[in-house]
């Protein structure tokens, strides 16, 4: 196994991740340097930085690749099967973390690329915030409200019109 | 190595905490993502937490959306974003269902005052006139129904997809648009590369026949649509006959499609016979060609001018293709409102399900397939849906009849109001007939409420409320040759008359004389190509009455459809001086004279009747 060349990821803090090249083209982003760097596949191990992600982030990010790298997922273009796909339980699981590590996740799956790992993160914050007030919501996520009384409710009265009843 | 291992030489307390990150960290492409996953209420909700989040759940990306999911504005109209942008356009729109929902819901059996309930559907259609925002929506279809040429409407309509389409419709709606209808629609529904193909094609079977039509059109213009469908079919039947297009499946195809994008685009509209007779012989010839066997499919739209037409044509073992955008919506109108007059007990169904499942589901879709069937027709893909449109009305009655235990006045007003609030069109005619055919206890022809209220909704334009009558009375007149057009009124002020197809009895309280199109029947020498005899419209002055009923209403009726009452008066004077304004128009009803005498008032208006 130690024979084929790995793909290392290097992390911000400078951490290195090797894995093996399957996982590490779960990200499209890798995939094209890959395909761009190396056309004739890889002969030695390849480095490459993640300068906009953290040790312990992209850890979790690999664990998530590691996992599904035989997942078949469903077509990149297909919005709405997308959509309504639900969450399956070890990605649930596995996005069981706290806020700040979820938006962590969330930024690095979409900046490497990852998009069935940023729609599960995305179904999960969605799911957080689905029936809540606003209110409830700015709790939630440590939201500040800065509108002044009359801003929010001209909003409201916007939002009325909107309103399905 | 395992992933383990490595991940294990990493301490976690090297990495720093200094930026906290909330989703209002979050950029707005991933907001985006998220907003996208939420509904309506929780967008709105969002919108009320912070400036930022304000900024990010109103983007039309997400708006978009929403719009195209509820109402299915074409997924691809990426080019072109409503003036006021998505957020809005939803605001709107949704208003205007709120509003539709609110008065069908306020409907109920014992109180019907028909009138106000109209002014208020009227109101409604008008709130979405001209807004064009509103005409991205499909169910903008109401309301440039309303247009005069309301298919060129729909064109656009389901062309909405090209950007073009809001600035040709913003033409169409102001008289700007200097194009023929045909280019119109070609440009916006991707015909142009078909149509240059047929024009530049080396093939000499089409390009005999698009010569051969421009050659007779030029030498003898066409003046009036029937004389243009003539023509057409002349110079198809011409180049058919040198070329036997059939052995080239490919060439045959271009013919068709160009000759029913013609039928469909309504440029082939005469009267229904000429019509059909049009239709048959394409028919007939595709026949020929094995392409489709047995049934002919006619692209039409559902507020294709000529119904009857099409009655005929499935009378005839001939299907009608409605092209799929429309008829999800119809469908999907249907089944809103179904829902909604079920919610509301109006209609009272076995089961909800069985209902919209036996209107929509088993009786059309998979009955079209069923007839179908054969290898040809499946393999072109064709991109529409089978549907026997007339049977539609017809069936829908039938279904709705049997599963609804409601008595027959209760159901009248629901299929009044599934016409009205549906759009659907069931034109008043099939309607009735079909009602009474059902019922034969109620006649509901003679049922002068129902009978006005539905011939009103037969036409489309609905800034006249006046006028409608007018129009009715002619889409309900017989086109015969004996209803001669008469310039002067014969009758005079408080005659009893009766009209001819409803056989109400009314008085006569004033008369008007206006244009409208009638329609009658010209012996032309292209007759016999197509049918023995051929119908035209013209614009006629003709005389209409107003005319009160016992109810005390007032209607306009033109004077070929009212005969004299000669005996036998004494019912009728009996029921309509018991209406209540009758002291509007009369001072006492004369014996002698056989009619009501006019008061002061009414004889300073008609001074010289």
């Amino acid at each position: 196994m130690s024979d084929t060349p790995k793909v290392i990821i290097v992390s911000s803090d400078n951490g290195k991740f090797p894995v093996e090249q399957k996982v590490a083209e779960k990200s499209v982003l890798i995939k094209k340097m890959i395909e761009d760097l190396a056309p004739n596949g890889l002969e030695e191990d390849f480095e490459i930085p993640t300068p906009n992600v953290r040790s312990n982030v992209l850890k979790a990010v690999l664990e998530w690749c590691e996992h599904h790298k035989d997942t078949e997922f469903p077509d990149e273009d297909d919005d709405d099967t997308r959509k309504i796909t639900p969450v399956d339980d070890w990605d649930k699981n596995f996005l069981q973390v706290d806020q700040e590590m979820l938006y962590e996740i969330i930024l690095a799956a979409n900046y490497l690329n990852i998009r069935p790992l940023l729609d599960a993160g995305c179904k999960v914050v969605a799911e957080m915030i689905r029936g809540k007030s606003p209110e409830e919501i700015r709790k939630t996520f440590n939201i500040v409200n800065d509108f002044s009384p009359e801003e929010e409710a001209a909003i409201k009265r916007e939002n009325e019109w909107a309103e399905d009843r | 190595m395992s992933l383990c291992q490595s991940f294990a030489d990493h301490d976690d307390s090297q990495i720093s905490h200094e930026k906290f990150l909330t989703p209002a960290g979050l950029p707005v492409d991933i907001l985006c993502a998220i907003g996208c996953l939420l509904n309506p209420t929780d967008l709105l909700r969002l919108r009320l937490v912070n400036h930022y989040f304000n900024q990010v759940f109103t983007l039309d990306h997400i708006w978009r959306r929403i719009c195209v999911e509820r109402w299915s504005v074409p997924s691809d109209l990426t080019t072109h974003i409503p003036p006021s942008g998505y957020f809005k356009f939803f605001g709107d729109r949704n208003r205007t269902d709120v509003q539709i929902r609110k008065t069908i819901s306020e409907i109920t059996e014992t109180d019907f005052p028909y009138k106000q309930k109209l002014a208020l559907e009227f109101q409604i259609l008008h709130m979405g006139h001209l807004s064009s925002s509103v005409l991205t929506s499909i169910s903008c279809q109401s309301v440039l129904e309303g247009l005069h040429h309301r298919w060129i409407a729909l064109q656009l309509l389901e062309a909405l997809r090209f950007s073009l389409a809001f600035t040709m419709i913003q033409d169409v709606l102001q008289d700007r648009c200097t194009l023929s209808f045909e280019e119109v629609w070609l440009k916006l529904s991707g015909f142009d590369k078909t149509v240059n193909r047929l024009r530049h094609a080396r093939d000499d079977a089409l390009v005999a026949t698009l010569r051969r039509y421009d050659t007779l059109r030029e030498r003898e213009p066409p003046r009036s649509p029937t004389g243009e469908a003539l023509l057409m079919i002349k110079a198809f039947f011409h180049s058919v006959k040198l070329t036997r297009f059939a052995r080239d499946q490919g060439n045959s195809k271009y013919i068709e499609d160009y000759f029913l994008f013609r039928v469909y685009s309504g440029e082939v509209r005469g009267h229904h016979l000429v019509v059909s007779s049009i239709i048959e012989k394409l028919c007939r010839l595709r026949a020929i060609d094995c392409y489709v066997t047995q049934a002919m499919f006619v692209v039409v739209d559902p507020v294709f001018p000529r119904q009857r037409a099409f009655i005929q044509l499935i009378r005839g073992n001939v299907r009608i293709l409605v092209h799929s955008q429309i008829l999800a919506s119809l469908r999907r109108l249907v089944v809103n409102v179904t829902e909604n007059m079920i919610n509301n007990d109006i209609l009272r169904p076995v089961t909800h399900r069985d209902l919209v499942e036996a209107l929509l589901v088993k009786t059309h879709r998979n009955w079209a397939y069923e007839h179908v069937g054969e290898e040809g027709s499946r393999e072109r893909a064709f991109p529409y849906s089978l549907v026997p449109v007339g049977y539609l009305h017809i069936d829908f009655i039938q279904t709705v009849y049997r599963m609804v235990s409601a008595p027959a006045g209760a159901l009248r007003d629901a299929l009044l109001w599934m016409h009205i609030a549906t759009r659907v069109r069931l034109e008043h005619h099939n309607l009735i007939l079909g009602l009474d055919a059902l019922v034969p206890s109620c006649n509901f022809m003679k049922d002068a409420n129902s009978f006005t209220m539905m011939s009103k909704f037969s036409r489309y334009n609905l800034e006249a409320f006046d006028r409608l009558t007018y129009t009715q009375d002619i889409a309900w007149e017989d086109e015969t040759p004996e209803n001669r057009v008469c310039e002067h009124p014969i009758y005079r002020i408080g005659v009893l008359v009766r009209h001819n197809s409803t056989l109400l009895a009314y008085v006569i309280v004033g008369w008007k004389i206006h244009e409208a199109t009638v329609v009658e029947r010209s012996p032309t020498p292209q007759a016999d190509e197509v049918s023995s005899s051929v119908f035209t419209q013209v614009l006629r002055r003709q005389v209409f009455y107003n005319c009160l009923n016992e109810r005390g209403d007032v209607d306009v009726i033109k004077q070929d459809s009212l005969v004299a009452i000669r005996d036998g008066l004494q019912d009728e004077v009996c029921a309509i001086a018991r209406a209540l304004n009758i002291g509007c128009f009369f001072e006492r009803f004369s014996e002698k004279e056989q009619r009501f005498i006019a008061n002061r008032d009414l004889k300073c208006l008609y001074p010289n009747d």
